[in-house]
């Protein structure tokens, strides 16, 4: 090894040795991510599926992935992109989304959305929903919202609020 | 003088219903898409969720915003319904235009949810499917296209890949322009409240 790439390692091995009491004071960045603007769009009481619609910001430093969603409400819940090709669109499941650092995700109407799916009983506007959100390798967001109904003007905020576990 | 009078009156009338009609090339000004001419839409049976036949004037007498989709659809059918309502509710003649949607799903949506469904945007929605041969015609000739998406396993759900577009017939049947929903807010008001005050 020669001294240049041995310093190197010895700045490498101090970085981590700094980086470590800051994790240890904000916790890893999936405890820092909140939401905005959660919602679950109203549907027909047999609907099968649900669309759900938040924008997720990833407030810290590091790249996050979500690698699923579950709500105590629904059976399954996918992620979802909207594909246009050929003049057809097409809902193509996403098993990963990345919320870049200091980057938001916007799950929203027409485009990548949440389909929660196989709701345990027919939910009406106002019902409450939980959703979870799910990071790689660990970590989880909790985002309650609820049912918004359908005439409700699209800028009003949804009842919200997230917590960690 | 009154000479003079009587030829701008006379050109100004021809202006109305000829020249002017020329000049103004673009009847669907907010129209994605207008086929050149207007396009035969065939006389297709459909039924309703219920299995009931569709009704013979189900697509003439009235002008028709046509759209195709599925009922397990959980954002972009929705969007479009809620676009159609939303544009709809705002006509100054709603009596006039007929939203109809067609599910290309008939192995799940030949049941009466699927009129529950539809009405969900608007009571006076209709849904309508059928056939897979009677579907297709209908969507061939305005040019919609669907595929149905495999299932991740086998019997399992499935979605349905779709054109997103309202498609517009006029109270003779045929398919005279495409919007696209949603792009934007009152294009479709403001387009038909103008070809049904002009055309009565």
């Amino acid at each position: 090894m020669s001294r240049t790439t041995r310093f190197a390692a010895l700045l490498a091995m101090a970085g981590t040795l700094m980086a470590a009491p800051a994790l240890a004071v904000t916790g890893p960045a999936w405890t820092m991510v909140r939401t905005e603007d959660a919602w679950v769009r109203e549907a027909p009481p047999s609907a099968a599926a649900m669309a759900g619609y938040m924008i997720v910001v990833n407030p810290s430093k590091e790249t996050l992935t979500l690698v699923g969603a579950t709500s105590p409400q629904f059976g399954e819940v996918q992620m979802h992109e909207i594909v246009t090709e050929q003049g057809m669109t097409r809902m193509q499941e996403v098993k990963q989304l990345v919320v870049p650092p200091k980057g938001r995700l916007a799950f929203a109407p027409g485009s990548t959305h949440l389909m929660l799916m196989a709701p345990k009983q027919p939910l009406k506007a106002g019902d409450p929903v939980e959703i979870v959100l799910r990071w790689s390798p660990k970590g989880k967001t909790t985002v309650k919202t609820s049912v918004r109904p359908r005439n409700a003007p699209a800028a009003s905020p949804a009842a919200g609020g997230h917590d960690h576990h | 003088m009154r000479t003079l009078l009587g030829l701008v009156l006379i050109l100004g009338v021809g202006c109305g219903v000829a020249a002017c009609d020329r000049q103004d090339a673009k009847p669907y000004p907010h129209a994605i898409l207008t086929p050149e001419p207007a396009r035969e839409v065939p006389a297709v049976a459909l039924v309703t969720g219920d299995g009931k036949p569709a009704p013979r004037d189900l697509l003439t007498g009235h002008w028709t915003w046509l759209y195709f989709g599925f009922a397990n659809c959980p954002d972009v059918c929705p969007l479009a319904l809620e676009y159609a309502a939303r544009e709809h509710a705002k006509l100054r003649h709603k009596d006039r235009v007929k939203v109809v949607f067609v599910s290309v799903d008939p192995a799940r949506d030949r049941s009466p949810k699927l009129a529950r469904f539809v009405s969900f945007y608007d009571p006076a929605f209709v849904g309508v499917t059928g056939e897979r041969a009677a579907i297709d015609q209908l969507a061939k000739a305005v040019g919609a296209t669907y595929v149905i998406d495999p299932p991740a396993k086998p019997g399992g759900d499935y979605t349905v890949s779709h054109t997103n577009l309202v498609f517009v017939l006029d109270p003779t049947g045929k398919w005279v322009a495409s919007y696209v929903p949603g792009a934007t807010p009152g294009a479709m008001t403001a387009d038909f409240d103008r070809l049904t005050q002009e055309k009565h």
